[in-house]
């Protein structure tokens, strides 16, 4: 059964070291005692697992009240993690039997585990040697050989495992089973040689694997990159969050130095739970990066030349301007990176709108680049993704639509997973390629190459036909829905797409029959020949079924990098406003930003490709964008950065797109800055400065600013903070992510 | 009160496996009653006989069968333990092997009253021959009708199946054998109150019935002679009622399978397997390794039931007897002991996994001669650390034989202790071989670690 959202959890009567409390039916008892600040230690449980109950450090005394008011004690003690509270239970978590038995679980687990802590990595922070300083005995009184076995092997590029130091608490092996679900790690033997391990010793080549290393409560699984180059102690934690992608999963940067050494999960329940993804875990220094761009750069006698930052914002000043007065407000155009904050996209998109009076603004890099308002939020009558994370537990059904889910959202992926898993809720993929997520889908369409347009019409037609009348009844526009799919019948779909008709059928049947259902839409819509008329029909699929206006279902159009919310949300976009307002509405932005904006909508990104080409756009600004390399058509970007007159380049690395600029300007790494991002699901949350910029490097906020400064008489604003404020009054949706509000785990706009 | 055959009357009959033997011999009686009857009354049957369950815990019967809930939205399962792997135990191996169709009456029965949709024999991985008899005696069943579609015209659906344990005595601990029969591996599963009791979610998550080989065997005949009329063998104890299988070992003239009254003597069953031999009795462990050892004063005046060996502070088991003459090193029996639950720890709890192997490193060492007095202090707190701390009962049964020895026989080993060798002077050859060096001959780690590893990073440059 799927997990309803809001569902009241009954509440019992429980009683730990004499005090009485309430919990709600079913915690396990290890948890209902941090509520009375009992501390019982664990190893094998983690609050994302199952409980499996093997180490039993958790051991406590439990009891129940009988009818006639006295406490029946069991005669064993119980371990804790698996013992869920139930009405009148009595529990002593620091009776003298019980700490003599915590002393001996320790005591077992220490009589093989090597003394190698001043070598390991986990020392200074592990929980074996936590957990011995305050319950484990001083001294051993084993005299025997120790249990010899290999000490540095390596599973993977990533992860080194020494057998020596496992304690058996098997954290690892139920990791790949139950989360990642790849079950590459498996226990070998039997009792004292239990041994976890790759199966059939092969590589583990999980995409997860990551997280196994943070997990283990000993230093047995070690990360190779970061082994023996930190000490917990002079490492610098900061928390911040991944910008691999629109996840936005929660970390923890830790520096040693100035230097990140390594990133570790931070926990959101809302979010990544306690996961990352092996890109975002192991993702490359890119502070060190050799090809950074240092300092600003003008290409002079063909090369580029280090020149001051003031000389650099002069000529590109003069250049726009001047460009902007010969040609027109259309000579100019700024296309914008995913990898920038909101605050950055905030104040690019206000610097061509105010400053250069242009709309000539962009960010897609996908084949898409029509009207969003129009073609998706309009129809739905809501902003997509209408989705947050745990909705994937709440629905009934999850359709993965076009998108390789373990590889573009890896966090939604674990997430759907665990929905499967966990909570019974059923998943359906359409995908050319077999892909990961098949392996828990019930159902699984693989279409011709291209032909998702197809599929999606069969679908719609095969819904209209399965759905009940009174289901239908109301649905606006119905009668022109029915007859734009009237031609899709199976056998052209089978045609069209390759999926036999009982196939199509079957999918349909699913989900006409789901209550509710999640419509996850990925790389393959964004990038379609006819992405509009896709986008389109996968609202018709949302609206028929009903799901436009569930709280538990939706279409979520899947952005493809860090913050491609943001940018939307941002307005940088040819034709929309921040807020989603469009041209048509700028009074009230003319009203904050004191001056008066163009009504004529700018080009989009190819159309603006195609005029560098053509030479009307003559100056181009690039930022934190690497078109040469990401845009579903890279020739056209390269043929247009070459031919372009004036091109400036700000960004973190010498790009294949940086290699043409005119002005290269140096932009801070996301670890170097504070920001915020807006993930997937709308929540928008902070990142923060871990370590000192690189160079001459700048905020990418602070640049767009430093250029408005120059440009206009006001002064703008001069630390993302104020940015967000002003964000805030021109969209406010986003009064409530100013960074007062933010916290440690963001917060999700809400559509107003 | 003596011998008392029921379940083994005719196990020497020839060919008494094969179903017209069986059938000719009042077999198939219990099931044609069963079925005539209300799956309640079969229960309530049952609960009047008085059994328990043999195959070492000695619970009720009827309970179990009648927490199987009374509809059917799930399947119910019926599950045979005949994974038997008790040291000292072989009565399921004679039950199966001479009288399987006994097993596979009492298995439609168990299936009838609890309206299960098919039935697992789980059998010892080493049985191949009472696997192959227990199969056939399937296939019999199924041409008789007695298996399959509505079975005696009753519309009833049942089948059976035999399933082969995997090597481990772990496997036979219920939970356990669940997952195993489920193709995981063989590693007990959360229990009551830390999980719904197999009844509600056993095998495959749906209501489960399981229970001994012998347990089930004797099903027929309370249908066939009544709940009453079984319930008056064994009066005479305490609440133990009807006849069990004592597999006897060890030094006796005779050693083998004996059915007997509950409440006959200790000593009787000794006598039925030819007395002692070799020597004058030292010790006797009644119901198998896991269980006490009882010294041959106590053992005197020991009556067979569940409550009568608890109050001697031993346990009826699974009835494993294991004879020891005066010529047996206690040391050397107890490391031996130990040695067995080392190797059969499945890994899953820190202090059996852990504790089994130190308790083992401690009695080798003191076979070795290099024991210290403050060894038999350790060993007994080891134990105490083990016992009632593990996840599952193996733990305890570790624990129980190791502590039992030492409290009976402390002397031995202080002998040991100082002296350096044993004080059975005579004992027998293969008790005076020296231990090996350590523990870690069982090692696997022969295995080539890096090998597969390795190449699956060469090819990455
Ligand atoms: C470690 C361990 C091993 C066991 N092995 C067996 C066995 O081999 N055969 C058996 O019938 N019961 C065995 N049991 C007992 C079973 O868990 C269970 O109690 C029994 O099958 C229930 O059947 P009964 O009620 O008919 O006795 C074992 C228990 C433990 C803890
Ligand atoms: S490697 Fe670590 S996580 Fe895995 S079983 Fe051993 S101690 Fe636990
Ligand atoms: S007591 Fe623990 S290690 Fe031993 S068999 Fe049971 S679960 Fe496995
Ligand atoms: S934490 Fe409870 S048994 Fe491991």
């Amino acid at each position: 059964m799927p997990r309803p959202k809001h569902a009241e959890p009954k509440l019992v009567n429980i009683e730990i070291n004499g005090i009485a409390l309430q919990v709600p039916e079913g915690e396990y008892l290890v948890d209902a005692a941090k509520r009375v600040e009992a501390d019982v230690p664990v190893f094998c449980y983690h609050k994302y697992m199952e409980a499996v109950g093997m180490c039993r450090m958790c051991l406590v005394d439990v009891g129940y009240k009988q009818p006639d008011g006295s406490v029946r004690k069991m005669p064993k003690p119980q371990a804790s993690c698996t013992l869920p509270c139930s009405e009148g239970m009595v529990a002593w978590t620091e009776t003298e039997q019980i700490i003599k038995d915590r002393k001996a679980v320790l005591e077992f687990l220490l009589i093989n585990h090597p003394l190698d802590c001043p070598i390991c990595d986990r020392g200074g922070e592990c929980p074996l040697q936590n957990n011995t300083q305050f319950y484990g005995p001083s001294t051993s009184r084993y005299i025997e050989i120790k249990r010899h076995l290999p000490k540095s092997l390596p599973l993977s590029d990533h992860v080194m495992l020494d057998l020596e130091r496992c304690i058996q608490c098997g954290r690892c092996v139920r990791f790949t089973e139950e989360v990642s679900g790849d079950a590459q790690l498996a226990f070998l033997f039997r009792g004292a040689q239990t041994q976890p391990h790759t199966f059939q010793l092969t590589e583990f080549n999980s995409r997860f694997s990551g997280n196994v290393i943070e997990i283990c409560p000993v230093g047995a699984l070690t990360s190779r990159r970061y082994r023996f180059r930190a000490r917990p102690w002079d490492i610098v934690t900061q928390k911040t969050i991944c910008t691999g992608c629109s996840n936005g999963c929660n970390i923890y940067l830790d520096s040693r130095g100035g230097e990140m050494v390594r990133i570790n999960a931070r926990e959101n329940p809302q979010v990544n739970e306690t996961w990352t993804c092996d890109k975002g875990k192991f993702q490359p220094n890119i502070m060190r990066a050799p090809n950074r761009i240092q300092q600003p750069m003008i290409r002079k006698d063909g090369a580029l030349q280090p020149v001051e930052w003031h000389e650099a914002y002069a000529l590109i000043l003069e250049r726009f301007q001047d460009e902007r007065d010969k040609g027109g407000v259309n000579a100019v155009a700024g296309f914008a990176g995913q990898r920038m904050t909101n605050e950055d996209l905030y104040l690019f998109q206000k610097l061509f709108r105010a400053g250069f009076g242009s709309n000539n603004i962009d960010h897609r890099l996908t084949r898409y680049q029509g009207d969003l308002n129009k073609d998706l939020y309009t129809p739905l009558g809501t902003f997509a993704p209408q989705n947050e994370m745990r909705d994937l537990e709440a629905t009934s059904l999850i359709f993965i639509f076009g998108s390789d889910l373990i590889d573009e959202q890896p966090m939604v992926y674990l997430r759907a997973r665990k929905a499967w898993h966990r909570f019974g809720v059923k998943a359906l993929v359409a995908y050319p390629v077999p892909t990961e997520a098949e392996h828990f889908a019930e159902n699984a369409l693989r279409y011709q190459p291209g032909s998702e347009l197809a599929l999606a019409s069969g679908l719609l037609r095969a819904l209209l036909g399965l759905l009940p009348a009174e289901k239908l009844d109301g649905i606006e526009g119905l009668e022109k829905i029915r007859d734009s799919v009237a031609s899709c019948d199976p056998g052209w779909v089978e045609a069209q797409t390759g999926v036999a008709p009982g196939v199509l059928e079957r999918a349909a049947r699913m989900i006409a029959d789901s209550p509710s259902m999640m419509l996850l839409a990925g790389e393959k819509v964004w990038n379609h020949r006819e992405a509009q008329t896709l986008i389109h029909m996968l609202t018709q699929i949302t609206r028929v079924t009903g799901n436009a206006d569930k709280e538990e279902g939706g279409l979520n159009l899947m952005p493809l990098a860090a913050n491609g919310q943001g940018a939307i949300d941002m307005g940088a976009l040819p034709n929309q406003l921040p807020g989603y307002r469009s041209l048509a509405e700028k009074a009230s932005l003319e009203a904050v930003w004191g001056c008066t904006l163009p009504t004529e909508p700018g080009l989009a990104s190819d159309a603006m490709f195609q005029a560098c080409l053509e030479s009307s756009v003559k100056c181009l600004y690039i930022a934190g964008a690497n078109p040469v390399a990401e845009h579903y058509d890279p020739t056209l970007a390269a043929r247009a950065v070459q031919s372009v007159e004036f091109l400036v380049v700000q960004d973190v690395l010498m790009t294949e797109t940086a290699q043409y600029a005119d002005v290269a300007l140096p932009a801070c790494a996301f670890a170097e800055r504070e920001g915020t991002y807006t993930n997937f699901e709308r929540r928008a949350q902070r990142t923060w400065q871990a370590v000192p910029p690189t160079g001459e490097a700048k905020p990418d906020w602070r640049i767009f600013s430093e250029l408005l400064l120059r440009l206009t008489q006001q002064t703008p604003a001069f630390n993302p903070r104020e940015v967000m404020k002003e964000v805030g009054q021109v969209f406010p949706a986003y009064a409530a992510c100013a960074y007062d509000h933010l916290k440690d785990q963001g917060v999700r706009w809400q559509q107003g | 009160m003596a011998e008392y055959k029921l379940l083994t009357q005719h196990i020497d009959v020839p060919d008494f496996y094969q179903m017209q033997v069986y059938e000719s011999l009042g077999g198939y009686l219990g099931l044609k009653k069963a079925v005539e009857m209300e799956r309640q009354e079969v229960i309530d049957e049952i609960k009047k006989s008085g059994l328990r369950g043999r195959g070492g815990a000695g619970f009720p019967a009827w309970i179990k069968w009648n927490g199987i809930p009374k509809d059917t939205s799930k399947p119910h399962y019926v599950i045979c333990n005949s994974d038997e792997g008790e040291p000292g135990t072989f009565k399921d191996w004679e039950l199966m092997h001479k009288a399987p169709h006994q097993l596979v009456e009492g298995m439609i029965i168990a299936g009838y009253a609890t309206l299960a949709k098919a039935g697992y024999i789980y059998i010892r991985g080493e049985y191949v021959e009472c696997a192959q008899r227990v199969r056939h005696a399937i296939d019999q069943a199924y041409e008789a009708g007695y298996l399959g579609k509505n079975i005696l015209g009753k519309g009833f659906d049942y089948d059976l199946y035999v399933h082969m344990g995997a090597g481990s005595y772990e496997c036979g601990e219920e939970s356990a054998l669940m997952s195993s029969l489920m193709g995981e591996r063989g590693q007990p599963r959360l229990k009551f109150p830390h999980a719904p009791l197999p009844t509600i979610a056993g095998v495959w998550n749906c209501p489960t019935l399981i229970n001994n080989c012998e347990t089930l065997s004797v099903a027929p005949h309370v249908i066939n002679n009544g709940g009453e009329w079984y319930a008056q063998i064994g009066a005479s104890t305490k609440n133990s009622r009807g006849t069990k299988l004592f597999s006897v070992s060890g030094h006796v003239n005779k050693p083998g399978n004996y059915e007997i009254e509950f409440g006959t003597s200790l000593m009787e069953l000794i006598e039925l397997a030819g007395g002692v031999s070799g020597g004058a009795l030292k010790a006797i462990i009644p119901g198998g390794s896991s269980m006490p050892i009882l010294p041959a004063d106590q053992c005197q005046d020991a009556i067979l039931g569940y409550e009568e060996l608890m109050e001697k502070g031993t346990m009826v088991g699974s009835g494993g007897c294991m004879v020891l003459n005066e010529h047996s090193c206690i040391v050397t029996f107890a490391w031996r002991t130990a040695e067995f639950y080392a190797h059969e720890s499945c890994g899953k709890c820190t202090p059996c996994r852990e504790g089994t192997r130190w308790m083992v490193q401690i009695l080798e060492r003191i076979l070795q001669g290099k024991g210290r007095p403050e060894d038999i202090e350790l060993l007994l707190e080891v134990c105490d650390q083990i016992d009632g701390r593990s996840f599952c009962a193996l733990g305890d049964a570790a624990a129980w034989p190791v502590r039992g020895m030492i409290k009976q026989f402390r002397n031995e080993f202080e002998y040991f202790i100082e002296h350096g060798k044993s004080i059975v002077a005579d004992r027998p050859e293969w008790q005076r071989m020296a231990p090996p060096k350590h523990y870690e001959r069982y090692n696997p780690m022969r295995y080539d670690y890096t090998y597969g590893i390795e190449r699956a990073l060469a090819g990455k440059g």
